[in-house]
């Protein structure tokens, strides 16, 4: 079946052709090696909330959002906050042609000001009562656990197969006039919205 | 001394199986050392690619696994159109992996794991527009050319999902599922503008408004003409029919409208697209010289409502109203000829999507459509004389179920199965399964068995000239097609900027439709005569590297046969593709990309042969404010190559296009 019937039955040296498909032959070596072979250096592990730190400032450089406001991009935590020192890493970098400001709040009131805004699963009780807070409010919303998204948060953060990956709710994204840049859409494990079947 | 050097050389070269073996062998001594991913202090300093390779150390509790797709699928962005110059659909799909696109100079034809029968419209995949499926209600065609609906700088994505997928929507989803999802949102004016040679000119201009209420509103219009490039037919080539020259016989004309508001809950989309194309090729045995004029026209409206529930609970549906008018005019010695067919369609759908139950995520949906008209007509215009006069309606329903179920959490089932009715010819039930396992980490393994079907069209079953010595019958008992699929695919990222994949396939199709003559009364008809299968292998990679740098490359090895063992037509053994994207000074980008075609068996038994096509695009986005230019060459080496037709033709393979220049450029206001 498969591979080795057609390898051994198919003679490829059509003539003109011949010198292409030992291109074509290599390029698939080179594929076959990729897959097979091993990889003896296992990868560092990094701590989980200094990672989702790193994540909340690259969502912020893909993002954009209406014009206007101060010259901070304010990162916020909402509630009990699981990151201490790795969210403090972010204060001051630059993005999108502001500085980052680190934010820690925990009230609605209090996140309307935010620009990315990150609740945690111990939060989730709250969420329904913030989202509805912010429902005019040109914020980016971040959350983790099951079914955050479906609530209407923009972005979902989880940890799969020990690798931190991430969903979009691109229409959560449209009614916060926000645009999610393509370049980070292609990188989410799933993107729900009103243009996916 | 040297000649037996040059016979070591032929014999070793001649041979693939000896050149693999000693690949093989000198492999494992040239690899390249893998790649440590060292976890930088500062993460921010990493790009996303790379962030999300990264292993971690989880502080809480390990989270609910993601359903995850059963099937492989390919995404080109608007990125990726715009960095490799692609002009149509066809180009896009081109660059896929795995599949291939000919053409007659009339339409593009889509062949996908070594299957294109020449001539056989693209019916057997399934092309949806934000969800909408675009394959008319009289041929089952997803148009892919210039003929396509959309204007190519309104796709915001294109996704490629490989395998049976009736599964999920029922019938043409045979080899695959093409959905070209739009530009979710456009602010301004966008004007474009395009001049190539061949007297090739296209314009567009798209307006976009932003509501109060955040949702948005995108219309533009396009035009495209082209005179097309001078041919020659040896087999024309006699003194009566120009020695078999044609120039400027292949005007390409087209004109497209696009309309979408959105809004919270609520799309709603239209689009209208007219192509008029001169062939030059003269196929039905028509006049050289003058040449076969098809007018194409396509339209659509569907509003869209997708509506979060309590308790990770969707509700998604679909009012959709679609329209295809074709007509054909063939000019003969005797009187010309006219061929022309209506469609029109209505339909609706329900889907319920659900992640509420622990470890399952399931999909559920109801759809209905209605064709309220077929139209076939033929006839021959003065003096009047009707040959073919069809009409009908009919209609479908489909009911359908899918459950993602994680086992474990590296390990997840999908199963999904579909039940159809048609009004024509009764039902049709098709499943899909696969199972979806991790066994480390960065590896993705998948297995995959599910079947599909292609409903027979009107054309197909009813097109029939009642004529007296009429050269068309009827079929009414024509049956569907179906393909059984087996696949394993496997994925690894190798590193934080390498992807690898591979995939083998086998897959078996039964009750194929041909046309042939009945020997009762020698006239044409359509029959379940055949049966083919085909097997694969698909190796391909992507890398994306801190520099910018951009690659995709794919190899696929595959043999398609009917059921004497006989290689199909227009069945290529290998298919090969590179695309490479640089970026060079500020906001100047290099998109090349390579694409090898094997050689094909025509219908008499001839060779179109192999060829290599290279294309290059230097894009300048934003180099003055607001503008941005293209400048393509497709075809750079000018290579001369066919592509194998059907029967329709007087020849076995038609010549394609030589080298050919556009430049482009896009300006916002």
């Amino acid at each position: 079946m498969g591979t080795s019937h057609f390898l051994a039955v198919h003679n490829p040296s059509c003539r003109p052709g011949w010198r292409w498909l030992n291109i074509v032959c290599v390029i698939g070596l080179l594929a076959i090696a990729g897959v097979c072979a091993s990889f003896p250096a296992r990868a560092e592990q990094v701590p989980e909330y200094d990672l989702k730190a790193a994540f909340l400032y690259n969502f912020a450089q893909f993002t954009e959002w209406p014009g206007g406001g101060d010259n901070f991009l304010r990162i916020c935590v909402y509630g009990r906050d699981s990151f201490g020192a790795a969210l403090d890493n972010l204060d001051g970098k630059a993005a999108r042609e502001k500085r980052v400001k680190v934010v820690r709040t925990a009230t609605p009131e209090g996140a309307k000001q935010c620009d990315v805004l990150f609740v945690g699963d111990l939060e989730r009780e709250r969420l329904a009562v913030l989202l509805s807070a912010l429902r005019e409010k040109n914020v980016l919303t971040v959350g983790e656990g099951e079914g955050v998204l479906q609530q209407g948060v923009a972005i979902r953060l989880i940890i799969e197969n020990n690798r931190m990956a991430f969903e979009v709710n691109l229409d959560s994204a449209k009614k916060s006039r926000l645009v999610i840049s393509s370049k980070l859409l292609r990188l989410a494990r799933a993107v729900h919205g009103a243009t996916s079947p | 001394m040297t000649n037996e050097i040059h016979g070591f050389a032929r014999w070793f070269s001649g041979s693939g199986l000896k050149t693999w073996g000693a690949l093989l062998l000198a492999l494992p001594f040239s690899l390249p050392a893998g790649a440590a991913n060292a976890a930088n202090a500062d993460l921010t300093l990493l790009p996303m690619e790379q962030l999300l390779s990264l292993e971690v150390m989880s502080a809480s509790k390990f989270s609910q696994k993601v359903s995850e797709a059963p099937a492989t699928v390919t995404v080109i962005t608007a990125e990726d159109i715009r960095t490799y110059g692609h002009r149509t659909l066809a180009d896009i799909l081109r660059s896929i992996p795995g599949l291939y696109v000919t053409s007659d100079h009339s339409y593009s034809f889509l062949g996908a794991r070594g299957f294109q029968p020449p001539g056989d419209y693209n019916t057997r995949m399934l092309l949806l527009v934000d969800g909408y499926r675009v394959n008319d209600a009289i041929y089952g065609q997803a148009y892919v050319g210039s003929e396509f609906i959309l204007d190519t700088d309104l796709i915001e994505r294109v996704e490629y999902v490989a395998g049976p997928g009736s599964s999920l929507y029922g019938s043409n989803a045979f080899f695959g599922v093409i959905n070209v999802i739009t530009r979710s949102r456009l602010t301004g004016v966008e004007v474009a503008a395009t001049l190539g040679d061949a007297a090739t000119r296209k314009g567009r201009a798209s307006i976009g408004k932003t509501l109060d209420n955040g949702g948005n509103l995108i219309l533009s219009a396009s035009q495209y003409e082209s005179g097309g490039q001078r041919f020659y037919f040896p087999e024309f080539d006699q003194p009566a029919t120009h020695n078999g020259v044609a120039s400027n016989l292949e005007r390409d004309r087209s004109g497209q409208f696009f309309a979408k508001l959105s809004q919270q809950d609520l799309t709603l989309e239209m689009a209208w697209m007219r192509r008029n194309k001169h062939n030059p090729a003269a196929p039905y045995g028509t006049v050289f010289g003058q040449p076969v004029v098809t007018a194409d026209e396509q339209a659509f409206m569907a509003l869209d409502y997708r509506h979060a529930l309590a308790d990770a609970t969707e509700l998604g549906g679909r009012l959709f109203y679609g329209e295809n008018h074709y007509q054909g005019d063939y000019f003969y010695d005797a009187a010309p000829n006219r061929d022309l067919s209506t469609g029109k369609w209505w339909g609706g759908e329900l889907r319920l999507t659900s992640a509420a139950f622990l470890r399952h995520k399931v999909v559920a949906g109801l759809e209905y459509q209605k064709d309220l008209r077929q139209e076939q007509l033929n006839f021959d215009v003065a003096p009047y004389l009707s040959y073919v006069d069809d009409r009908r309606s009919a209609w479908k329903t489909g009911v359908f179920v899918q459950d993602e179920y994680a086992f474990r959490d590296n390990l997840h089932f999908s199963v999904g199965l579909r039940h159809d009715r048609h009004s024509i010819h009764g039902g049709a039930t098709h499943p899909r399964l696969a199972a979806i396992w991790h066994p480390q980490p960065a590896d993705t393994v998948r297995l995959l068995y599910g079947s599909a079907y292609r409903a027979p069209n009107v054309y197909e079953m009813f097109y029939a000239t009642e004529v007296p010595g009429g050269m068309f019958k009827s079929n009414p008992n024509l049956r569907s097609e179906t393909i059984h699929t087996y696949e394993l695919a496997l994925e690894r990222v190798a590193s934080s900027v390498l992807k690898f994949s591979a995939s083998l396939y086998r897959y078996q199709i039964d009750d194929l439709i041909q046309q042939v003559m009945d020997p009762a009364d020698g006239r044409q008809v359509f029959q379940n005569t055949g049966s083919a299968t085909g097997q694969g292998l698909e190796l391909g990679g992507q890398g994306m590297w801190q520099n910018g740098i951009k690659t995709r490359f794919s190899v696929a090895f595959q043999r398609a046969q009917d059921r004497d063992g006989k290689r199909l037509v227009n069945s290529p053994a290998h298919l090969a593709k590179l695309n490479v994207s640089v970026p060079l000074a500020q906001g100047l980008r290099l998109g090349a990309e390579a694409q090898y075609l094997g050689a094909r068996k025509t219908r008499l038994d001839g060779t179109a042969g192999g060829y290599l096509l290279a294309n290059l695009t230097l894009g300048a986005e934003k180099l003055i404010k607001n503008l941005d230019v293209y400048a393509s060459a497709y075809n750079l080496f000018d290579r001369r190559f066919s592509d194998p037709v059907s029967s329709d033709y007087t020849q076995e393979a038609l010549v394609q296009d030589g080298r050919s220049f556009r430049v482009k450029a896009i300006y916002h206001f």
